[in-house]
């Protein structure tokens, strides 16, 4: 390897800190830092090389698979990332305990070995690995400032080693000082960069499958066609007696600022599992106080992390799930703490839904810029004077039979909201504008109403046997207070839905068979885990590594380093201990360097223009002496030599240049 | 972009690309900060090595002709004329571009893809020099290199210009130097060891007069000793001359035979490939190998007109020959019916010759039987990938690639 001493070891370690694997860390650390102190060598050929990195290849695409199938995208790219150089490390390592100092191209290319470049190129892994190791410390996502600080640091080792000499060092150290400032700069502002966008855009657009508890950004205003995916982020069991469409909540909102729905004092409490359950184990958890839960829903989703649970209405426990930590506020919305990946729960549907918290005067709010609009249709359909159920039924009437669902967003006419734009001109809009009318409408009936966001179930999967919900069935719908309790209305025109499916593309089937191998696969890799199967594989793979290192070292020749020259540099040999090369030396500093294979009779005779270089002959002379002369130097000699080199490095001393 | 990073550079510039795809979610990993940091650092780089252009004078000593599939070197001197010292430096040659131009891309590709531009490319590249490292330079001094290269083809490779590249200070990236320097090496087309050859033939009168007689004489006498040349019998090195030089001399004997022998080069294909590469080879080895010292060689071949180059005594060197043939070109159009022509016209004067075609069609086969029957002794090669059926037991066909194999057997 060449890179300093303790390099990779720190880069491997830095790894192990933001990972905190220090055990595999600590051990790769000391396999690839070892050669430095241990002679013994393999004399490994190209062909066993393209072996081991073949084996890396094959251990690569089994750990993407499983990844995949465990934790999906992008969880699964970063988690491969993490491992990479664990992953390599067999290749690392076959090169750092073997007597080749670079490998063939040929090894990593599988097309430069059917079609080898005319001249082998020949590539040092060390550096490759270092900054692998430096990726893969990325990918474990610590977010804060040690990573930063850590990066910089083991950057500006080989970095700073390495710089070419005639520039002062304080060049390159402020160099790479500015850069770090620089790049602390940069990545502070494209985080924050990423974060403004992710709130701009709306939720629709951003996917479906993230639910942000405390704030929900609508479509209404922005102008263009909704382009919804067809992934599957769900898939509902429910029993016979729950129809279809199954309305799962996500989270409500009660603020509307112009196209943006909000929670005010969202608070989330914390609650405890029943009966409580060790954390992280699959444990039941109570959200209301009804004591006969009627109905059984059982939902298997998919997250990047922290999930918003999607539950329908009513949901009074939640069973089977291991997260770590499960908090609700009171609008209704259930995040759990949970690594990303498959996971699965069952929602009891009771009777009521007291866990919701009761209206308060938000929940009658109506923005000003909407009142006029609102209050216009309020007085149009008389709700004035209806009792709450009229008004909900002629509200829903008014939706259905003047309104038509429309995913093409207009721009709104004589300078009105996009909302009253949609109750007064336009009429037809997405789930959004519905829902979002629907809460000023009852509001101004006197009903207290909520913003709910979350998904339709309606889609019967014969190949999953369960009710699917795709990113595009994401919807949005109304909670009102009615009869002393929260009530979901829907009043977005039925046909939304097929108009929805309408749009899906032909390879839409072929998505779906994938979406449901990828599903059983990874719950069986889930019932394994449950069942500590995991463990399994590890002694699966521990036989095969053993089998790999068996096959590539077999009957291979170990050498020392000493064969290989590497240690070569380091054993003594006659005349070592010469001043001569201390002139040499400072020659070179001044810029009159002897050339590799030159001798020292040629160097001496091309620079014997050079100031000092005449009074060399004679130093040279005894110096061949005492390198070669089997007899060696007299002590006298050997003296003229040490003190004529010493008052000769003295009379020509190092010029600043 | 290959010779403004370096290979720290380049390993900086791979991992920015790979974190700015890693780092594209800023939620989910923290490559976004590795791409900042790597984006800072290179930038901070270039303006640096924008900033400090050194300047260099460069001289380069370089041999009059090279051979194809060999490593040669040559030295070069460089001259740092800025007032500083100057470290981190590597001198890369600037070699014409072996790009194709847009007419032969057309020409040559009936699909035209990248894999075809780059092969054409690849071909088009007489030879690949090396990067070469040079020593930390005093101010106005002087360092002396040698630059190692590998010719790929025959043909003659030419040098623009020389660059003298200077790392910035963090050694990620380049401030190149390029020194307009013309110049051109010819390469030899690449030889075979040929077996110890007997071309038959009688002594003919020669127009020659004076110069081509002074080589005839009766007995093997030792003449002089020259360099060893592929192909060369071991009988013939000098033993103690190598020992004194370091390098193989052979020796040269002088007898009394004294004929002239025709080497016939077939062009006649439709495209440069390595087919006609191998035949070139092969006529290249016969022209250094057939004993011009006391014969005379008359290489024929047709290119734009009728060629014939003679060999020997008084005449061209065999090396002379050998940059003809580092030229040679593949005729598309014309019929082989001029090198027939050409041939025949010359007969009276030829005692032996050795013909080396490119198939063996009915048109050559005409002139292998024309020269049959005049009596000439004839040695006939067919360079072919496939074999030649019903071929006559004295034709050899040797296939691309295993020519050494098939030469072998002659």
């Amino acid at each position: 390897m060449n890179t300093p001493p303790f390099l990779l070891a720190a880069a491997a370690l830095f790894w192990g800190a933001q990972t905190g694997n220090w055990l595999v860390a600590a051990a790769s650390a000391a396999l690839l830092e070892a050669p430095r102190y241990v002679a013994r060598r393999w004399h490994l050929e190209t062909a066993e090389f393209i072996r081991v990195a073949d084996f890396c290849t094959v251990l690569l695409f089994a750990i993407a698979v499983y990844l995949y199938f465990t934790f999906g995208n992008p969880r699964a790219v970063t988690l491969l990332f993490q491992w990479m150089p664990v992953i390599v490390l067999p290749l690392a390592l076959a090169q750092a305990w073997s007597t080749a100092r670079a490998l063939d191209l040929s090894v990593l290319f599988w097309s430069l070995r059917r079609n080898p470049m005319r001249r082998a190129i020949k590539l040092n892994l060390a550096y490759p690995a270092f900054a692998l190791w430096l990726l893969a410390a990325s990918a474990a996502n610590r977010q804060d400032a040690a990573f930063y600080l850590g990066l910089t640091l083991l950057t500006a080792w080989p970095l700073l080693l390495a710089r070419p000499r005639s520039y002062a060092a304080p060049i390159a150290a402020g160099m790479l000082l500015a850069a770090a400032l620089a790049g602390f700069g940069g990545q502070l502002g494209l985080h924050r960069l990423q974060q403004w966008l992710e709130a701009a855009v709306p939720e629709w657009m951003a996917g479906g499958a993230r639910t942000d508890p405390y704030r929900s950004t609508t479509g209404i205003g922005t102008i263009g066609d909704l382009k919804l995916s067809q992934r599957i982020v769900l898939r509902v069991e429910a029993d016979p007696a729950v129809s279809a469409p199954i309305l799962l909540h996500r989270a409500s909102y009660d603020d509307y600022l112009g196209g943006t729905w909000v929670a005010r004092d969202a608070r989330f409490a914390q609650l405890a599992p029943v009966g409580g359950a060790t954390l992280g184990s699959t444990s039941a958890w109570k959200l209301n106080d009804t004591r006969e839960p009627v109905l059984q829903v059982t939902l298997h989703e998919d997250s990047d992390g922290n999930p918003v649970l999607s539950l329908p209405a009513n949901t009074a426990r939640i069973e089977g799930l291991a997260a770590i930590e499960m908090k609700m506020n009171a609008l209704g919305a259930v995040q759990i703490e949970h690594k990303p990946g498959l996971f699965s729960y069952r929602a009891q549907v009771g009777s009521s839904n007291s866990a919701y918290g009761p209206p308060t005067p938000r929940d009658l709010g109506i923005p000003k810029a909407e009142a006029a609009a609102v209050a216009l249709i309020a007085n149009e359909l008389g709700l004035a004077a209806l009792t709450p159920a009229q008004v909900l039924a002629t509200v829903k009437q008014f939706f259905t039979d003047r309104f038509e669902y429309s995913t093409w967003l207009g721009k709104p006419a004589g300078g009105r909201t996009p909302l009253s734009g949609f109750l007064l001109a336009t009429r037809a809009g997405h789930c959004e504008y519905f829902a979002s009318a629907t809460v000023l409408l009852l509001r101004a009936a006197g009903i207290p109403a909520r913003y709910a966001t979350g998904f339709s179930a309606q889609e019967w999967s014969k190949l999953d046997h369960a009710y699917v919900v795709r990113e595009r069935h994401a919807h949005a719908w109304v909670r009102a207070w009615v009869g002393g309790a929260w009530r979901d209305v829907d009043t977005t025109p039925p046909t939304w839905f097929a108009a929805e499916a309408a749009g899906s593309p032909w390879w839409s089937p072929l998505a779906d068979v994938w979406s449901w191998a990828r599903f059983s696969l990874s719950a069986w890799s889930a019932r394994a885990g449950e069942r500590g199967w995991s463990g399994g594989l590890i002694w699966v793979a521990l036989p095969l590594l053993a089998w790999l290192a068996w096959r590539t070292l077999r009957g291979r020749r170990a050498d020392t380093a000493a064969a290989t020259g590497e240690a070569g540099l380091n054993r003594p040999w006659p005349g070592q201990d010469s001043e001569f090369y201390l002139i040499e030396r400072r020659m070179a500093q001044l810029g009159h360097p002897r050339q590799n294979a030159e001798a020292v009779t040629e160097w001496l005779a091309r620079i014997a223009a050079q100031p000092g270089a005449a009074a060399l002959q004679r130093l040279a002379r005894l110096h061949y002496r005492h390198r070669f002369d089997p007899a060696g130097l007299s002590a006298a000699e050997r003296e003229t030599l040490r003190t004529e080199a010493l008052s000769w490095l003295a009379q020509h001393p190092l010029k600043s240049t | 972009m290959t010779r403004r990073f370096t290979a720290a550079g380049f390993l900086a510039l791979g991992t920015l690309v790979t974190a700015g795809a890693l780092g594209i979610d800023t939620n989910q990993t923290l490559a976004y900060q590795i791409f900042t940091f790597l984006c800072a650092l290179l930038a901070a780089a270039m303006l640096a090595a924008m900033l400090l252009r050194p300047k260099f004078q460069v001289a380069r000593v370089l041999p009059r002709m090279i051979t194809a599939g060999q490593a040669f070197d040559y030295r070069l001197r460089v001259k740092n004329l800025g007032t500083r010292r100057a470290d981190g430096l590597v001198l890369l040659e600037d070699l014409c571009d072996p790009r194709p131009a847009f007419a032969e891309f057309r020409s040559a590709l009936r699909f035209p893809t990248y894999r075809g531009w780059w092969r054409l490319a690849l071909r088009n590249q007489i030879a690949d020099i090396d990067e070469t490292t040079l020593p930390a330079l005093a101010p106005r001094a002087e360092a002396e290199v040698r630059v190692q290269g590998l010719a790929y083809r025959r043909g003659t490779l030419r040098l623009e210009g020389a660059t003298v590249a200077r790392a910035d200070p963090l050694g990620l990236f380049r401030s190149l130097a390029r020194v307009a320097l013309p110049d051109k090496v010819v390469v030899l087309p690449r030889r075979y060891s040929l077996p110890q050859l007997n071309l038959p033939g009688a002594r003919r009168y020669q127009h020659g007069g004076v110069t081509l007689a002074s080589s005839v004489g009766e007995s093997e006498e030792f003449m002089s000793l020259r360099d060893y040349r592929p192909g060369d019998p071991l009988q013939r090195i000098h033993w103690k001359s190598y020992a004194r030089s370091g390098k193989p001399v052979v020796k040269e004997f002088q007898d009394e035979f004294f004929e002239r022998h025709a080497l016939v080069l077939d062009t006649f294909t439709g495209r440069d490939d390595a087919v006609f590469e191998e035949a070139v080879s092969l006529a290249a080895s016969f022209a250094c190998t057939l004993d011009t010292q006391e014969s005379l060689l008359d290489l024929m071949f047709v290119g734009t007109e009728s060629y014939c180059y003679t060999a020997g005594r008084g005449q061209m060197q065999q090396g002379s020959l050998l940059e003809i043939l580092a030229g040679v070109r593949a005729s598309a159009d014309g019929t082989f019916r001029r090198l027939h022509d050409a041939v025949l016209a010359r007969r009276a004067a030829l005692s032996g010759g050795v013909l080396i075609l490119l198939a063996w069609d009915e048109a050559r086969q005409a002139l292998v039987r024309a020269l049959q029957q005049s009596g000439l002794p004839l040695k006939v090669l067919v360079v072919s990938e496939r074999d030649v059926e019903a071929a006559p037991a004295w034709l050899r066909v040797l296939a691309p690639g295993k020519i050494q194999e098939g030469l072998a057997e002659l």
